[in-house]
């Protein structure tokens, strides 16, 4: 292998390929969390030192129900193996124990066993440094913590977990950081969203399971996962560029493509264009004639106005005009009543002034001759022998004196012929007002009829309004169409400058990691080939292919 | 009467006459409400009548307490009311308004035709010392039905 890799004009071997500058190269890296990862990392060590583990099977489980405890102590570095004598003994459990104790998720362990355990102790050096994660379990729960021994001696907690989200999250990050290893992005093209793979994917290459599998390393047999793997552990430079590298570009990719979809849809701005002449035009066709409807209308309404105040001024008119009306024939009856009254008075007082009285009244004493001439000669009343002067009157028209009216009869059917002339002029008026009322009746109904015409034609009104509100509705749909094409052309071409630069990345990354492993690949063929009885093969240049195993051997 | 069938329909043109001539106003003589019904002192009419040795005064009962006045009229005061209808036709409605009372009235007894004015709402209710209400809307309302009637 190759060790002259380093991060050298890095940047501006990327600027060179996509012919941008190295500030854009910097840009889009910083932004996409893209490093050089030039260098070969120190070797990092990691073996068990013990296995312990306890619990209770139920007594349903058979054989052998009850508690169960197993101990392996004085691991060391070399090759162990574990064997029975019969299937099904808890080989694979003691495995996936192990593994669970190490990746923080018990992945492959048995539901059944994992209810079963009860503490769990495992313990490994790491980098020369005794570690070891204890924990109890309830009901398939576990919570405990790791611990680290010190140089004194003493064991000290690095971290405490109560839930398994807590376990798998601190021993992920602890192992990480430890192993100086780095997560892994690759691109789901399925759901079009990068995938990381952290410790969880990593431990695939700690732990080769019996499970029938193309792939020697990894627990998934994808887009060449397991190779990766296999180059993450042997540290060779430049692998997570590459693949962080490979992975950020199928991402701009994808935003790219979301961009441009979002993008002006120039099917649907043309059909909008079109709805949009089409209801301009029917507006236009449609305000023919409106536009003096407005005003015209208005004017009826104000001619109805005037027509109604015309015909409520006449109808208040025939009221006055009634009410003077009534007031002359009150005068007529009065004067009438007057006149009777007066005239018959005068009529009785003539005939019983030419009567003379017979007898009294009282006392039914007759009255003679003699006593009836008095009143001639001595001016005595024959009744009662009160002075009085009694003169007959030859009609009624020549009673003036001794009236106490100041009106004589004459006069007074004089004052009766001018109160009958003023009720027939007050009549004349009445019937004036009456007929000036039904003409202002006529003329505020034809108003009114005028103002309900007018009325109709707003039903076009309206309709050319609410043709005027749908094309604004459609000229703005437009608009913000055109302005959103704007920004999606600026994402765009921001999407595809980050997947410009991300190619070059990984393709000037991808040739740096091919120099740096040289022949490592063969190596490994060739090592794989004495410690294995069936021929193991490894891709001399195909990095994305997992090794693959010819025979059905397992490999513990 | 004429609506209970006891009179003529033709008298309804008499009544029809009398509210064209306007007489419900022109010849209203108001008349009292007193304590046996409607009154009107007619007393200086009377001696004035019976002064002129026109008319008979007969009066049942004792001076303290008179049960009953009775009126004649004699030939003297027929005779002078002829005369007086030759004199003054225009009084000759008085005579033909007493002839139209006296049909009305036929030969019912007093007390009941005091029994036929108080069945008038207008004549029952006024109070004692007030002038009776004219019926003359009802009554005109009563001749229009009437007349629609017919």
């Amino acid at each position: 292998m190759s060790k002259t890799n380093q991060s050298n004009g890095w940047i501006e071997s990327v600027a060179s390929r996509a012919a941008v500058t190295a500030d854009e190269v910097a840009a889009v890296l910083r932004e996409w969390r893209i490093d050089p990862s030039a260098s070969y990392p120190a070797p990092k060590h990691l073996h068990l030192t013990h296995i312990r583990f306890s619990g209770t099977r139920p007594e349903e489980v058979t054989p052998n129900p009850g508690s169960f405890e197993f101990s392996w102590e004085g691991l060391a570095p070399g090759i162990w193996a574990l064997a029975s004598e019969i299937n099904s003994a808890g080989k694979t459990s003691v495995l996936e124990i192990v593994m669970w104790a190490l990746r923080g998720d018990p992945k492959n362990l048995a539901a059944d066993v994992r209810k079963w355990l009860q503490r769990v102790d495992v313990g490994f050096e790491l980098n020369g440094t005794a570690h070891r994660v204890a924990y109890a379990v309830a009901d398939g729960r576990p919570f405990g913590e790791l611990q680290r021994m010190t140089d004194s001696g003493v064991e000290t907690a690095v971290f405490a977990f109560e839930t398994a989200d807590e376990f798998e999250e601190q021993m992920s990050s602890f192992m990480v950081g430890e192993l100086g290893l780095h997560t892994l992005r690759s691109w789901n093209s399925t759901n079009e969203e990068p995938i990381e793979h952290g410790w969880n994917a990593l431990t695939g290459a700690l732990y080769i399971t019996r499970r029938q599998s193309s792939s020697l390393l990894g627990e998934l047999v994808m887009a060449g996962l397991a190779g990766r793997l296999l180059q993450v552990f042997l540290g060779v430079p430049w692998t997570q560029t590459v693949y962080n590298a490979r992975a950020a570009r199928e991402s701009a990719k994808a935003r790219s493509a979301r961009a441009r979809a979002k993008g002006a849809d120039p099917t649907r701005r043309k059909a909008l264009a079109e709805k949009l002449s089409e209801l301009q035009r029917e507006r236009d066709e449609a305000s023919v004639g409106t536009g003096s409807l407005v005003s015209d209308t208005a004017a009826a309404f104000a001619r109805m106005n005037a027509a109604n105040h015309r015909y409520s001024d006449a109808q208040d008119l025939v009221r006055r005009r009634t009410s003077e009306l009534a007031v002359a024939k009150l005068a007529v009856r009065e004067f009438k009543q007057e006149l009777i009254d007066r005239s018959e008075t005068a009529l009785a007082e003539r005939f019983f002034q030419g009567l003379h009285p017979t007898l009294c009244p009282r006392c039914d004493t007759h009255i003679d001759e003699q006593r009836r001439s008095r009143e001639d000669t001595h001016h005595e009343c024959s009744v009662c022998r009160s002075h009085v002067d009694i003169t007959v009157a030859m009609s009624i028209e020549d009673d003036e004196e001794g009236n106490d009216d100041p009106l004589s009869l004459s006069e007074l059917r004089a004052q009766l012929g001018g109160a009958e002339a003023a009720v027939e002029r007050a009549q004349a008026a009445v019937d004036e007002a009456l007929g000036a009322r039904d003409v202002a009746r006529e003329a505020a109904t034809t108003a009114r009829a005028e103002v309900e015409e007018a009325e109709a034609g707003h039903g076009v009104i309206a309709k050319v309004q609410e043709l005027n509100v749908r094309i604004a509705r459609l000229e703005g749909a437009i608009g913000e169409i055109d302005s959103v094409s704007e920004s999606i052309a600026d994402s765009v071409a921001e999407a595809d400058t980050a997947y410009n630069v991300l190619s070059a990345a990984y393709h000037e990354a991808d040739a740096r990691l091919k120099d740096a492993r040289g022949d490592l690949f063969d190596d490994l063929n060739r090592l794989a080939t004495q410690i294995v009885d069936d021929h193991v093969e490894l891709p001399r240049d195909d990095h994305r292919n997992s090794p693959s195993v010819s025979g059905g051997v397992d490999h513990r | 009467m004429v609506q209970a069938g006891e009179l003529d329909r033709a008298y309804l043109a008499t009544v029809e006459s009398i509210f064209d001539d306007g007489e419900p106003d022109l010849r209203l003589f108001p008349m009292l409400r007193w304590r046996f019904g409607a009154y009107e002192g007619v007393d200086d009419a009377l001696a004035l009548l019976r002064a002129h040795g026109l008319i008979a005064i007969r009066r049942t009962g004792s001076l303290k307490k008179v049960s009953r006045h009775s009126y004649y009229l004699l030939e003297t005061g027929r005779t002078r009311a002829d005369e007086l209808l030759d004199d003054a036709p225009e009084l000759s409605w008085y005579r033909d308004r007493a002839q139209l009372a006296a049909t009305v009235a036929g030969s019912t007894p007093g007390p009941q035709l005091k029994v036929r004015q108080k069945e008038q709402a207008e004549y029952m209710d006024a109070q004692l010392g007030t002038y009776i209400p004219s019926i003359v809307d009802r009554a005109a309302e009563l001749l229009r039905c009437l007349q629609g009637v017919s």
